[in-house]
């Protein structure tokens, strides 16, 4: 299925695309020039009410042979992590805040409270995901390898266990996620350079290590006496991020609308194109700003591919000029309620566990050809090179 | 004779140079710039990495883009973690560092040292430029803007947004 060939957008001329495209930069322009004080107060707020909430948790949870206590400071601690997982982490190894020349707020240098290291989140989601979304034998996140998520990939007898895949996914997502680039496929078929391997697995254990010995060593030791209740408060802390990081992630590409696509679109992909498939290949919901927050603002996940390094306190503005884009266009803007995007994919899941014979297909026509295994970037498409030059400037 | 690399002030460190994962240019005898390498990434399957001669001056789209997603050296291909200062560093010519857009992607300080100390003496087109440059320009900025090409064939471009420091430095 080339991007030519999806109906949603064949109405357009190419010549509209690119109009899109230069309304989509025009917007992104705005938001460059408009970003200042009043973005950076933002993120310094958010970081230090979440450093508050943290330390308000684990100092909670001293008492935590007393059962409000132990539940208090497990929520307090879960909540923090949301919010330094998803809403800080995640948006400052974007580059969201790289513009403030914060030394510590920088995607170079922060590392998140999470078992997988930043230089491999940075690899496998910044590019892999960002730069492939949607794109099959591309884009690593399509089931993460576990799961079958689209009726293109090849069925076979191992997927009837989805359902469970699914919820021990849920449960261990930051375990999950910590493996998540050394593409176990390829170490297994001997394709992975043994060198890049070992460094690899010693960036994870030293950070394993690190994770492990704060939630379950150190501050279990602090609590003294009570120290058993706080291994599991920490327990259940990290499991609140874990299944409210995997719900929200889900949310954002595998409810009814968004698409796949296939490697052909890649292909001398302008700027354009690249914003449609970002469009049509992702998905909203909807909520207040509370749930925004605390989804990383991945509520706006169009948005968010449009834009990835613009600071995520603006992709509520931004979304309304999207959606009216959309709509002139005449482009879906996929967007639904929390509980409906997470049971359209969960709905996914439970019918891709069988053969495509078996279920029906309410999706835009499977393309004729999809790789089964992952890539490596070296086999990511590779069109051309080009010298040096410089134009006027135009940013996406 | 002044070696560039001491010669570039702005945003250097102490910091080592790591080029041990990179191809080696033959001809030139001089490590393949990651940003020039189609086969370079991490990923990439070890038994068929190939040798020979490659395009100094070319910046190959996907690992342009790469760099600005994963935000990777565009010369080492290691990441731009700059320890306690945030000092990514452009290099290219003296136009492209007035017009504010770069061709090749960012480096690390050490690396930009490097670079301007071994590429430019080749007398080849080097880091993403047409032509030989006899002066380089050299931005230190805490972010960048990514330019995606807005027509086929057009090349991926860097706009610096929080520059803190620029120097001219002759080549050779």
């Amino acid at each position: 299925m080339a991007i030519s060939d999806v109906k949603e957008y064949t109405h357009l001329s190419e010549e509209e695309v690119e109009a899109l495209g230069r309304e989509l930069d025009e917007l992104r322009a705005e938001i460059e020039a408009s970003r200042g004080a009043s973005d950076a107060a933002y993120i310094n707020r958010l970081i230090t009410i979440q450093r508050r909430l943290a330390a308000a948790g684990r100092i909670t949870l001293f008492a935590s042979r007393w059962k409000p206590a132990f539940f208090a400071g497990a929520a307090m601690l879960g909540i923090a992590k949301i919010l330094e997982n998803m809403e800080i982490g995640h948006n400052v190894m974007h580059g969201q805040w790289d513009w403030m020349n914060d030394p510590e707020i920088h995607s170079s240098n922060w590392e998140w409270d999470t078992a997988q290291p930043a230089e491999q989140w940075k690899h496998s989601h910044n590019y892999v995901h960002h730069q492939f979304t949607n794109v099959l034998g591309h884009d690593n996140d399509i089931g993460y390898g576990i799961l079958r998520m689209a009726r293109e990939q090849r069925w076979h007898p191992v997927n009837v266990g989805q359902p469970v895949y699914n919820t021990l996914l849920a449960l261990l997502f930051q375990w999950g996620v910590a493996l998540h680039d050394l593409d176990l496929e390829a170490i297994r078929k001997g394709r992975k350079d043994p060198k890049e391997m070992k460094r690899q697995l010693k960036q994870i254990r030293r950070k394993v290590s690190r994770q492990i010995s704060k939630d379950y060593v150190v501050y279990p030791l602090l609590a003294g006496p009570n120290a058993l209740a706080t291994i599991k408060a920490n327990a259940l802390a990290n499991l609140m991020r874990n299944v409210w990081s995997y719900v929200i992630i889900f949310c954002g590409h595998f409810p009814d609308g968004a698409m796949h696509f296939t490697e052909e679109e890649l292909e001398d992909e302008t700027r354009a194109e690249w914003y449609l498939r970002q469009m049509l290949g992702s998905a909203n919901f909807e909520g207040g700003p509370l749930l925004h927050i605390m989804s990383g603002n991945l509520g706006f996940q169009i948005e968010h591919h449009l834009y990835p390094d613009l600071p995520s306190n603006r992709y509520a503005e931004i979304s309304v000029r999207v959606k009216d884009i959309c709509r002139r266009y005449g482009i879906p803007y996929t967007v639904g309620p929390l509980h409906k995007q997470y049971g359209q994919a969960l709905r996914t899941i439970i019918q891709l566990s069988l053969p495509n014979g078996m279920t029906s297909d309410d999706q835009p026509s499977p393309p004729d050809r999809v790789r089964q295994r992952r890539l490596t970037d070296a086999e990511r498409p590779v069109r051309r090179t080009e010298t040096g030059t410089w134009s006027t400037r135009r940013t996406a | 004779m002044v070696d560039p690399a001491d010669r570039v002030s702005v945003g250097t460190t102490a910091e080592r140079v790591d080029l041990s994962e990179r191809r080696h240019d033959l001809r030139h005898d001089v490590p393949v710039p990651f940003a020039s390498d189609p086969l370079a990434g991490y990923g990439a399957d070890h038994r068929e990495r190939p040798t020979g001669p490659t395009d100094l001056g070319a910046v190959v789209k996907a690992r342009a883009i790469q760099c600005a997603l994963s935000r990777v050296c565009g010369l080492c291909g290691l990441s731009l973690a700059t320890g306690p200062a945030a000092a990514t560093t452009f290099v290219g010519s003296v136009a492209e560092a007035d017009g504010n857009t770069f061709a090749f992607p960012p480096m690390h300080p050490a690396c930009a040292g490097y670079a301007l100390s071994t590429y430019p003496r080749l007398g080849v087109p080097v880091l993403g430029q047409p032509l030989v440059l006899a002066e380089w320009a050299v931005v230190v900025t805490g972010g960048f803007e990514l330019e995606r090409p807005s027509e086929r064939g057009a090349p991926v471009l860097f706009h610096p947004n929080s520059v803190s420091a620029r120097e001219t430095v002759t080549a050779g």
